[in-house]
């Protein structure tokens, strides 16, 4: 990154390849982390995993993250994310439909943690909420395809609606909780 | 190729974190985030909402698969994930609500990363022997936060499951 955002002045005085100083790792970890957490979290459907791969990315930033202009901090780090994910894939021979076979794993590790709903549990209201304020139809959707998990077309055979009527009101409905729910969730932009 | 517009990109990203894309789409999709900035924020952001609402599950009307039992665990323990990383880290909640979650990681290695990452080696030996080190011998606060919070974060996690 550009002298002015925080290279280490006596690198640049002695002329020697310099390097983000702790405090710009620091500010670009705690606005970021989040988001590229979630965007492994999506290419690996492990949160272990990902944990793992988001500390290879910063640690990436650590080495070189020198070179790569501030304003483009955030498109880079989701780009050694995807890399490092796409690297892990092929060591692990993953198929996108491996969920399947960590769901067993994650629920076994899930209950080990009885203190997760806890720390969430200032959330939960907010999401009851929004979804209590969704059209019956919209909110039919999202309860069956998110918590009793059928597929899109499932739901369509059993209300006797087009598979696209069902699609519709899925995207409505996430679009009215996403805005509902951002302070929640944490905007991606400032 | 024209990629769509914004609210398509999220439904877009939405359906290929539910794995509700077909085959092709899906693969279409998972090239799309190796260089497309908005796809990879998209993808990220859907994974967030996905992950509120399914750890706010409601309790009564809805029967539950065993699929589904195992899927909200699988999203129940991302965000455990993210929830941990509250617990045992410092959560500051800026000025405008957003909880910001600060994660430390590996936080050893980040160190150890930190004090050992150099310049190229032959620039390095070219350089005056005279030199100061490259690396700084002051550890960031930050990272000694990690590190000191991830030694504790077994005695945290048995107190939390008593």
């Amino acid at each position: 990154m550009r002298e002015s955002d925080g290279r280490q002045p006596e690198h640049a005085a002695a002329g020697l390849p310099q390097r983000l100083a702790p405090d710009r790792i620091e500010a670009l970890h705690e606005r970021w982390a989040p988001d590229v957490r979630a965007f492994l979290w999506g290419l690996t459907r492990n949160p272990e995993q990902a944990e793992e791969l988001l500390q290879a990315t910063f640690a990436k930033l650590v080495e070189v993250g020198h070179t790569v202009d501030e304003s483009s901090a955030r498109g880079w780090l989701f780009k050694v994310a995807h890399n490092e994910a796409m690297l892990w894939r092929r060591k692990a021979g993953i198929h996108h439909r491996a969920i399947q076979k960590i769901i067993p794993i994650l629920r076994a590790a899930d209950e080990k943690r009885p203190w997760t709903t806890l720390v969430l549990a200032e959330e939960s209201e907010q999401v009851r909420k929004a979804l209590a304020a969704l059209p019956h139809e919209q909110k039919h959707v999202v309860e069956q395809r998110i918590y009793a998990d059928k597929t899109f077309a499932v739901i369509a055979g059993e209300l006797g609606v087009p598979l696209g009527t069902v699609l519709t009101r899925m995207r409505l409905a996430l679009a009215k909780l996403e805005k509902a729910l951002r302070g929640a969730i944490g905007p991606m932009d400032e | 190729m024209t990629h769509a517009q914004p609210e398509d990109l999220t439904w877009l990203a939405q359906r290929y974190v539910l794995g509700e894309l077909d085959a092709a789409a899906h693969e279409a999709f998972d090239a799309r985030l190796a260089d497309d900035e908005e796809a990879a924020a998209a993808m990220a952001s859907a994974v967030q909402l996905l992950a509120t609402l399914t750890t706010s599950a409601p309790t009564s009307g809805i029967t539950t698969s065993s699929r589904n039992d195992a899927a909200l665990a699988g999203w129940g323990l991302a965000v455990g994930i993210l929830a941990t990383a509250a617990a045992l880290s410092a959560v500051w909640l800026i000025p405008s609500g957003r909880r910001v979650l600060n994660v430390p990681g590996d936080a050893a290695d980040l160190v150890a990363m930190w004090a050992d990452t150099s310049p190229d080696a032959s620039a390095a030996m070219e350089a005056d022997s005279d030199d100061e080190p490259h690396g700084s011998d002051e550890v960031p606060d930050w990272l000694l936060a990690a590190v000191t919070l991830e030694a504790g974060e077994s005695t945290v996690s048995q107190v939390l499951e008593n």
